[in-house]
Formats: structure tokens, sequence, C-alpha cells
């Protein structure tokens, strides 16, 4: 608003020049000269076209008063000379300030196109830099644990080389030198004896150290009293603290919970914990206990020792690291155990970490689960993302015999964004879900004892899925696993039920493979697995149906088999009621497409199948649309 | 006389072994449980031939091979260097360090009295 009024008034002053011009024009003053400076001036004070126009009205306006008003006659043609020469001035003028402020505006337009190409460089180029940063960072972290590795691997292979060369040498002096006095033949024995006794620690002991690393442990939850936990521990390190005068101080609170965990794994946790803190101490004391902390269990292990400095708190915990490992005269290790225990926390859904300060001493700790009635199956793992627009699927049935178990069941299943109903006993299982229809069952019944399989069939007559939660399963009951969609072992671990229910109730469908070659076949399931579907493998089509009526496939895919043999097995399928009219995909080389067409639903060229996902699944998919709205 | 031989490694079963197996091939055997020992015993007992283990208390074999190459007094004492550390990096450490021979484990009681024969033959050359 201020900016238009200050417009109109440089307009307005305009005006005055033409005036002064007039009166000025009857002698020759001096201020006539001041004319071109001051439109110029405006010129630039003003926007070119309000100038324009300003300029043009002005003259005209002019004009017309100059002749309306009757001036002397020998003035009309200085006045209208004088009128056009403003208005060419102030037009001509006009033009060039349009000019100047177009191409300011093209080169601010274009230093600002250039801002923006440079900002965007500038950025692409620190996200490399970023990118790089990482890069190299996991790449001297993977030579880092090269390095650790491969010390490792040595240090293993020192070890175990070591008993085996007793073991070598003794027994071939006793096949060698047959004139060995009784004694020594007796004490050679035995060393080959100590000795073998020795490796089988050690291999066991590694096999133990590489099974943990892997992950592969299985965990055995129960309630923890962690006091015996930390007493256990102690008892172990005991002889080792002893030996350096340390002395081992318990610090527990007299009233104190249980925790949900694995006994052994913790221990060895514990056990780990205290071993370095003996390790790297050399005088005064070290303390184990814990305390309550966010709802969880915190044990700590604290030590007078030689502490941690802050650039290593991160990668103490990694794989073989050790603390200048290749030094001589430095504690001896492998280099796992700090790694074993972080990967044992994190299983238990806690967190471990250390507190230092170099040559005072670190406290490390770890938290556990305290235990209660509802954890007690059920390992707390955070929520899986995605989850939120589980709501609206079909309920889950969870029928087991145990409240404890079906609540902890639905409470897990209802975390997750399901909805569920409970029952008691297969037989209220049933009438439930006749009135509710299930997206999913959930069944815990006891094997043998005949209500599974009439549940499963009843289930499988409804065409709803059905998981079985036994204690155990026998293998060899192939009824009881084949009226069931799937099936999970107590105890119950949150990951197992996930991925399990998400597999059931989320999954875009299953399809049956039946093909001879095994990569031919791996190469399908991820194909298809990575787009959401399931697939079962079977290597004849006598495996497949017997199978095909259970899992009620989406499709079948049949593989590479010789033309021949596709016939036979495409025949066999078409007389088989539960899959005659289930679509049927050739899997085969290009160039045979009359012969699919005429037996199968479509065929899919073996080329397409080694592009990726999208050519081959995108074709299934058209093809299964098409053929669904038939 | 018997010649001399020292076994240095800190483990005494593959000393115990290796002096079973040397004692019987006619050799007057000393054994040193640590490098310390095996270096003061070097000097005192003047050995022929030296079994050096690479990882041992106190001093390494590796260190005490080095120190026996570079003394003239001791010239003329072969080194033999035991080892379970089968790498090529050791093999390289211990033949610039000037051992004569090297060893990996496990290796045959057999095997090291030949090689030992060897290097004695060749010594008398």
């Amino acid at each position: 608003m201020n900016a238009k009024l200050k417009e109109i008034l440089y307009a307005s002053s305009l005006l005055l020049i033409p005036v002064a011009s007039f009166f000025s024009g009857q002698g020759e003053s001096p201020v006539r000269f001041l004319f071109f400076p001051l439109i110029v001036l405006l010129a630039f004070r003003l926007r070119s076209s309000t100038l324009l126009k300003a300029g043009f009205t002005c003259s005209m306006l002019l004009t017309l008063m100059v002749f309306s008003s009757g001036p002397p006659s020998h003035m009309i043609p200085k006045i209208a000379a004088e009128m056009l020469s403003f208005f060419l001035v102030t037009a001509a003028t006009g033009f060039v300030v349009q000019g100047i402020e177009a191409e300011k505006g093209r080169s601010s337009k274009s230093a600002s196109t250039f801002q923006v190409i440079s900002d965007d460089l500038k950025k692409k180029s620190d996200e490399l830099q970023t990118a790089l940063d990482a890069l190299t960072k996991a790449h001297q972290q993977l030579q880092l644990t090269n390095r650790a590795r491969s010390r490792f691997l040595a240090d293993v292979s020192h070890e175990l080389r070591t008993p085996l060369t007793s073991i070598r040498s003794y027994s071939e002096i006793l096949l060698d030198y047959d004139d060995i006095d009784d004694a020594t033949r007796k004490e050679f024995i035995h060393t080959i004896f100590d000795e073998s006794e020795r490796m089988t620690l050690l291999v066991s002991k590694y096999l133990g150290l590489l099974r943990v690393g892997a992950g592969k442990s299985e965990m055995n939850i129960t309630q923890v009293n962690p006091r015996l936990l930390i007493e256990i521990s102690m008892n172990v390190v005991t002889p080792l603290a002893e030996k350096k005068g340390l002395p081992l101080i318990i610090e527990l609170p007299a009233d104190f919970p249980q925790v949900r965990g694995d006994q052994s794994q913790l221990t060895q946790v514990l056990v780990n914990l205290l071993g370095n803190a003996v390790k790297f101490t050399a005088t005064g004391n070290i303390t184990a206990g814990a305390r309550q902390k966010d709802g969880m269990v915190e044990f700590f292990v604290k030590d007078t020792g030689e502490g941690i400095f802050p650039e290593e708190k991160e990668v103490i915990f990694d794989e073989f690291y050790r603390i200048s490992g290749s030094l001589p005269n430095r504690p001896s290790g492998s280099g796992l155990g700090l790694a074993i225990a972080r990967q044992i926390v994190e299983q238990h859904g806690g967190k471990i970490g250390v507190e230092s300060t170099p040559g005072k001493g670190s406290t490390f700790y770890f938290t556990i689960p305290i235990f209660t009635e509802e954890t007690a199956y059920i390992q707390p793992e955070p929520l899986p993302v995605g989850r939120e627009t589980a709501g609206h699927l079909d309920p889950i049935l969870v029928q087991t015999e145990s409240i404890v178990i079906r609540q902890t069941l639905r409470k897990l299943l209802e975390s997750m964004g399901y909805r569920t109903v409970g029952a008691d006993t297969p037989k209220r299982g049933m009438d439930v879900s006749t009135e509710i229809r299930p997206g999913l069952i959930i069944s815990d019944v006891m094997e043998g004892s005949g209500d599974f399989l009439k549940l499963g069939n009843w289930a499988r007559v409804a065409g709803i899925k059905i998981i079985l939660a036994p204690l155990y399963i026998d293998p060899a009951n192939s009824d009881l696993v084949l009226a069931a969609n799937g099936y999970f072992n107590k105890p119950f671990d949150r990951f197992q039920i996930v991925s399990t229910v998400e597999h059931f109730v989320t999954n875009n469908g299953r399809f049956s493979i039946i093909t001879p070659q095994h990569e031919e076949a791996r190469k399908l399931q991820t194909l298809l697995g990575s787009a959401g579907y399931g697939a079962d493998l079977y290597v004849d089509e006598a495996e497949a149906l017997k199978a095909l009526p259970v899992t009620s496939p989406h499709a079948i895919i049949l593989g590479s088999f010789p033309r021949s043999r596709s016939e036979d097995i495409i025949s066999a399928l078409k007389r088989e009621p539960s899959c005659n009219s289930l679509p049927l995909f050739l899997l085969m080389d290009e160039g045979c497409g009359r012969f699919a067409e005429v037996v199968t639903h479509d065929s899919l060229s073996r080329r397409n199948s080694g592009k990726g996902i999208t050519p081959l699944v995108k074709k299934i998919e058209k093809s299964l649309t098409w053929h669904n709205s038939k | 006389m018997a010649l001399q031989v020292l076994i240095a490694d800190d483990e005494p079963h593959i000393s115990r072994a290796l002096s079973f197996v040397l004692e019987k091939g006619g050799f007057s055997v000393h054994v040193a449980g640590n490098g310390e020992e095996a270096m003061r015993m070097i000097r005192k007992e003047r050995p022929r031939i030296v079994f050096l283990d690479i990882v041992m208390p106190k001093t390494s074999g590796i260190d005490i091979c080095r120190e026996v190459k570079d003394d003239p007094d001791l010239r003329g004492t072969c080194i033999i260097i035991l080892t379970a550390k089968g790498q090529e990096v050791d093999r390289r450490d211990c033949m610039s360090a000037g051992a004569d021979a090297y060893l990996t484990k496990p290796f045959s009681p057999r095997e090291v009295l030949e090689q030992v024969m060897t290097i004695i033959s060749r010594g008398e050359k």
C-alpha cells in the first residue's frame, strides 16, 4: 500500500516537469537543464510502465492545456516541439530503464539459478563425501575385524596345534621305539590322554564361542534369581581373583525381583565381564551387583582396573577386538567375550554398555527384563514396524487350554495390532469361528487327542488357515503337520510368532513350484518371495499332489522338465480335483508357445526369470487377474 | 662326547617328547622353560643345536635367535625354530632372524631327528 502511494507521488511529481518547462519556456531559464536528470531519476524511481504512462499522460494533458488556453501563436511551434521532445525523452528513458530492469532481472535470475545449481552440487558433493566417509569407515572396520579375525584364527591354531603336537609326538615315539620301559610308556600314554582331553576342551570352547557368535544358540527361558546368577559367576572367577589378591564384592538389595532369561547364557555374560575385570585390574577390588532401572534389572560389574578410553567404548564390543591385543605381555583372550556378552544381552531384549575413567576403572552394565507372568513366554523385542494396518484384517482365534498362554498370545497379537478372540477347547473354538469367521486359528492341542485333527479338518473346510502351537511336534506324525498350515514351538518367542502370523495373515498368496532343478526352484522362490508371495517346492508331481490339497496355492508353476514329462505332470495335475482349476504356469524356453497355450494357463519364458522380479512376477500377476476375472 | 642340544619350549610335554627322541639319538639334551633361561643355558652349555619355541614367556624365540646369531662367541650354534604358527610371516621372521631351520607344529619327532642329522652333516662338510 505504502509503495503504491509512493509511486503515485512520484508520478504526480512528474507532472511538475512539463509545468515548469512551460513557465520557464518564456525565457532562457537554466531550470530546463534540470529536466533530464530529473526524468532519469524519476524513471529509476518508478516502474518503467508507470513512467511511460505518466509521461505520455502528462504530455497529452499539457498539449491540451496549451491549445485550449489559446497561447500566443508564436509560442505554438516551440511548445509543441518541447512537448514532443519531453514525450520522446520520457519514453526513451522508460525503455532504457525497462531494458536495464529486464537485464537486471535476467542476471539476478541466472544468478539465483546458478546459486540453486551450486547449492545442489554442494549438497550432492556433501552427500558423496558422507557416503565416502561411511564407506571408508566401514572398510576400515572390516579391515580391523578381518585382521582381528585372522589373529583369532592364528591364536586358535596355535592353541590347538600345541596339544596336537604332543599327541602326535608321543604316539609316534610309542610306535617307533620298542625299548621303552613300562613307566615311561605309561607316562607317554597318560600324556596323550591328557593332551587329547585338553584338545577336546579347546574344541568345545571354540565351537561354543562360534555358535554363540553366529547367534545360533537356543535360549532356555526361565525365571532366574539375580543373586544366584552373580554368586555362580563369581565362583567361576574366584580362583583367578584370589591369585591376584582382588576381593570380590556383591552389591544387591535384599528384596530383589527375578529376571527372565536363560540362566547359563546370563551366567556367561557375567563370567565374561567378571573375567575381564579380573584380567585388567592389578589392585583394588571388583564389585558385581544389580539394581532396578526403568522396569528392567540392570546388572553391573565394577572394577578398579586400567579403564577404557572413550574411543574404545564402542569397538570393545566388536567381535575379535582386543585392546592392544597384538602386543606382548597383554592379557590373552579370544576377543570374543564382550561380543558374545552383547549378543546374549540383546537376544534377551536388553542393552549392554560401559562407563569408564582411564586409569581409575570401568563399570560394565547390562539390562535384563524382570520376570512376570506376562513376560513368561514372550521376548520383549521392539514392535515390528508397519503393523498399524493389521486392525482391518479378520480376527485371530487363539484356542489354548491354558489361560496364561492364551492371554499371553492374545496380548502379543493385540500389541501387533491384530484383533483376537479366545477359546479354551477346540469345540468352543469351532463354535466361535462359525460366528466370527477368524482369518487365522492358532491352536494348542495335545498331540494324539484327535481334537486337533477335528479342528484342523473343520478349518480346512471353512477355508481358515491354522497354526499349531504344540509343546513338541513329532515329525513322524505327518497327519498333525499336514492338518496345520504351520506351527511354532514353546517357549514362544516374539520373532517366531510375528513372522509366522504375518505370513498367514498378510501374505499375498502361495505358489506351488514343481521343478527338478534346484537352482531354478530357488530362483523362483526368491523372486516370488521378494514380491510377497510364498512358494512351496516340489521335485515331482507325486510330491506336489500329496501336498496340494493342504497348501491350496494360488497357482502352480511347472519348471523345466523335458516336454514329455511336462505333459505327464500336467495331465496328472488336471486329474486331481483339488487343483484342476488352479492356474498353471509353464516355465519354458521361448518358441514352445503353442504347446503352452493349449495345455496350461500361461507360459513364462525362462529368459524372463533371470531379469529380476518385474518381468516374471508382473506377468504372473497380470495373468492371474485375467484368470480371476473370467 | 655326545653333541649338546638345548630345547627351549614352555610346553613341558613337547620338550619331554623331543628330549626323549634326541637322547635316543645319542645327544646330550638340556631343557629350558622360558627365553631367559634358554639364553643363560646357551651361554653356559654352548649347545651345538638349539630348539626354540617362538611363543615363550619373557623373551621370544625370535629374539633369542637374533641374539645368538649376532654374538660372534656363539658362532656355530644351529637354531631350529619350533612354532605352532604356520604362517608365512612367521617363516620369514625366522629366516630373517638367521634361523637354520623351521618346524611347524604338529611335527613328527622322526622328522626332527632327520633335520638334526642333516644340519650336523652339513656342518661337518
